[in-house]
């Protein structure tokens, strides 16, 4: 096949269980041969949103695109470029290791048993135990292998690192850059360890309360926001196209996280960021944050607090209690 | 696929094979013993009724558990991000479970003709026993092809039901009551008029061998020159008061046939002949097979719009 614009596109994308929204509004574009990270708290919608991209959950609303096909496309060829590991790690409890291995086998064309029995050796887990058996983390793993030896084009995995020892994770980030390089796949993790992903992930995309709040390249993301810290009377020199993302105040000091221009999500973000957000309040002490602080800001809000355009700022100003 | 869908649902098969195996030893130990002696027959209708559940069970638990198991640890999810699409992954499965429940319910349909026939006494004796005649219900139901029909039509329940209620567990203990809803409905109001039916008129009331040897399904006194009823009046109605009157005072057979004579009724029996049972097995066959068809319907458009 000829490779799509974008590896996932969605458009309004919206999942409703009820009368409450899972997921609502979400619209973000992954360009091919990316690591994207979803971050955002249990409850966001990561798991919704992976469930409707790899075809198991209908949409309630919006539009996908995934791999250019749209969605709920049921052929061979579709299912057989997308791998996906649940958060749950379904697996056949009464089977042993390799009638796991023999399942994949019989139900994908592109099956790589080698590579699938070399990592559950490296693992020591062995072809004759039986799923049921097997300790969480192991599960996990021959969930994670079932996944990889389909050698699909895009990888949707929901906390692929939980339960996973840092050693395993470790090797996990290492055969998710290596499947990138080798087969030029796209890779879109969910995960609450935001630290493991500014190692591997090179796009981001956060979402809270049901809905995308930011997406984009990490470098913008970094670059396009920055930490604000001073005293809590003082007014914060939110600079003009800037706005407020986070703000808490402790005693006397207030720590602001602000950000440049718009990078809401859906909206190509700025080719450059703006230099250096020229802040030149002697009172404020400016500090790039690492992209566990940024994520952390979004998290902190509720969506009709979050700065929508400048001039709102003064609302997210106003102190918010620190846990 | 085969592999896999004879491998998911191994255990309902190897349960359902042993189960069957038990029946079938059982069976055949009862039919040597009771068969060796005229006096140890001493089966009724009712024993034999029991076996009447073994097809619903037989396919309620292959069928119930097929699309609903998967629900259980959620490797619906697994099995619908391999490069399978979904309705072909169903037809395998549906396949392995309909041919496996069909078989297993052939083989012991054919056990319990040889069974029914060495456990059975002659109708005429009329001893209240199980008579083994296979157009009357009892044996019926047990015997010729449609309890191959009674399987599919319990097995396609149990995967529809399973495919809208996600349980197996419930899929399997709502099916027991709608299966045999669906039964005695078709048994009670259905397969009397699937054939149309003979009559015998006796004016002594005294049935024929071909009635003993049938299906009797109304009997009762109409007026001479008719084999049912006067419109608008059941089998039970009453003949004029003059016929009473006479056969109070009747001492023999002949006299209650003059009685009958007098006020110009007779007795008929209307009855399915036992010349009427394949008939009768391949359309009532033909029915729950042809439920199990819609059935099975349900259980595809079910699964095709199960999100999870």
């Amino acid at each position: 096949m000829s490779t799509p614009a974008a590896a996932v596109e969605t458009l309004g994308l919206g999942k409703r269980y009820g009368h409450a929204w899972a997921l609502q509004d979400c619209s973000f574009r992954l360009p091919p041969g990316r690591i994207a990270g979803l971050v955002g708290p249990n409850g966001a919608g990561k798991s919704t949103l992976l469930r409707m991209l790899a075809g198991i959950s209908t949409p309630s609303a919006g539009e996908m695109s995934v791999l250019g096909w749209p969605a709920g496309t049921q052929s061979t060829e579709t299912l057989a470029c997308i791998g996906y590991l649940d958060q749950d790690r379904p697996l056949y409890r009464g089977f042993r290791v390799s009638e796991m291995l023999r399942f994949g086998r019989e139900l994908n064309p592109r099956w790589d048993d080698t590579r699938a029995r070399r990592h559950l050796d490296d693992l020591a887990i062995s072809p004759r135990s039986r799923i049921g058996r097997l300790s969480g983390g192991q599960q996990a793993q021959v969930a994670l292998t079932m996944c990889l030896a389909k050698r699909p084009e895009l990888l949707l995995l929901d906390e692929p690192v939980a339960a996973l020892d840092p050693l395993a994770r470790d090797d996990l980030m290492h055969i998710l850059l290596q499947s990138v390089v080798d087969d030029g796949a796209t890779v879109l993790l969910s995960s609450h360890a935001v630290a493991d992903l500014a190692t591997v992930c090179d796009y981001v995309i956060i979402l809270s309360a049901s809905r995308v709040q930011l997406a984009g390249d990490l470098d913008h993301v970094l670059a396009s926001h920055r930490m604000l810290l001073g005293p809590a009377a003082a007014a914060p020199p939110v600079p003009a196209d800037g706005a407020v993302v986070s703000s808490v105040t402790t005693g006397r000091q207030t720590t602001m996280i602000v950000r440049a221009g718009q990078l809401i999500a859906g909206q190509p973000a700025p080719a450059q960021p703006p230099a250096g957000l020229p802040i030149a309040d002697p009172a404020w002490e400016v500090v790039e944050p690492t992209l566990d602080e940024i994520v952390l800001a979004y998290l902190r809000h509720r969506p009709q607090d979050l700065p929508q355009r400048p001039g709102r700022w003064a609302r997210g100003a106003a102190p918010v209690e620190a846990r | 696929m085969t592999w896999v869908a004879w491998r998911v649902q191994r255990p309902q098969i190897l349960a359902a094979l042993g189960a069957v195996a038990m029946l079938a030893v059982w069976l055949t130990a009862t039919g040597l013993v009771t068969g060796h002696s005229p006096a140890w027959k001493y089966w009724t209708d009712g024993d034999v009724g029991l076996l009447y559940a073994l097809p619903g069970l037989l396919g309620l638990a292959l069928g119930a558990p097929l699309v609903a198991g998967e629900a259980g640890h959620r490797t619906q999810r697994l099995a619908w991000t391999q490069s399978i699409p979904r309705t072909r992954w169903l037809a395998f499965k549906l396949l392995m479970g309909g041919l496996v429940a069909a078989g297993l319910s052939a083989a012991l349909t054919a056990l319990l003709e040889w069974w029914t026939k060495v456990v059975s006494i002659a109708a005429s004796t009329n001893s209240g026993g199980f008579s083994g005649v296979r157009i009357q219900p009892a044996a019926f139901d047990v015997t010729g092809i449609v309890a191959v029909g009674y399987t599919l039509f319990a097995f396609a329940l149990g995967t529809a039901l399973g495919g809208v209620i996600r349980r197996p567990g419930w899929a399997f203990a709502l099916g027991i009551p709608v299966f045999a809803a669906g039964r005695l409905l078709v048994e009670d109001w259905w397969r009397p008029h699937l054939v149309g039916p003979a009559s015998y008129a006796s004016l002594t009331g005294i049935p024929s061998k071909a009635v003993w040897n049938g299906w009797l399904l109304n009997s009762g006194l109409v007026p001479a020159g008719r084999t049912s009823p006067v419109p608008g009046q059941t089998w039970q109605a009453s003949p004029p008061a003059s016929y009473y009157t006479c056969t109070n005072h009747a001492r023999s057979m002949a006299a209650d046939a003059h009685c009958a004579a007098l006020a110009h009724v007779h007795y008929v029996m209307q009855f399915q002949p036992a010349s009427h049972y394949w008939a009768l097995q391949g359309a009532e066959t033909a029915i729950f097979a042809g439920i199990a068809v819609l059935l099975l319907g349900v259980t595809v458009i079910a699964v095709r719009k199960w999100s999870s």
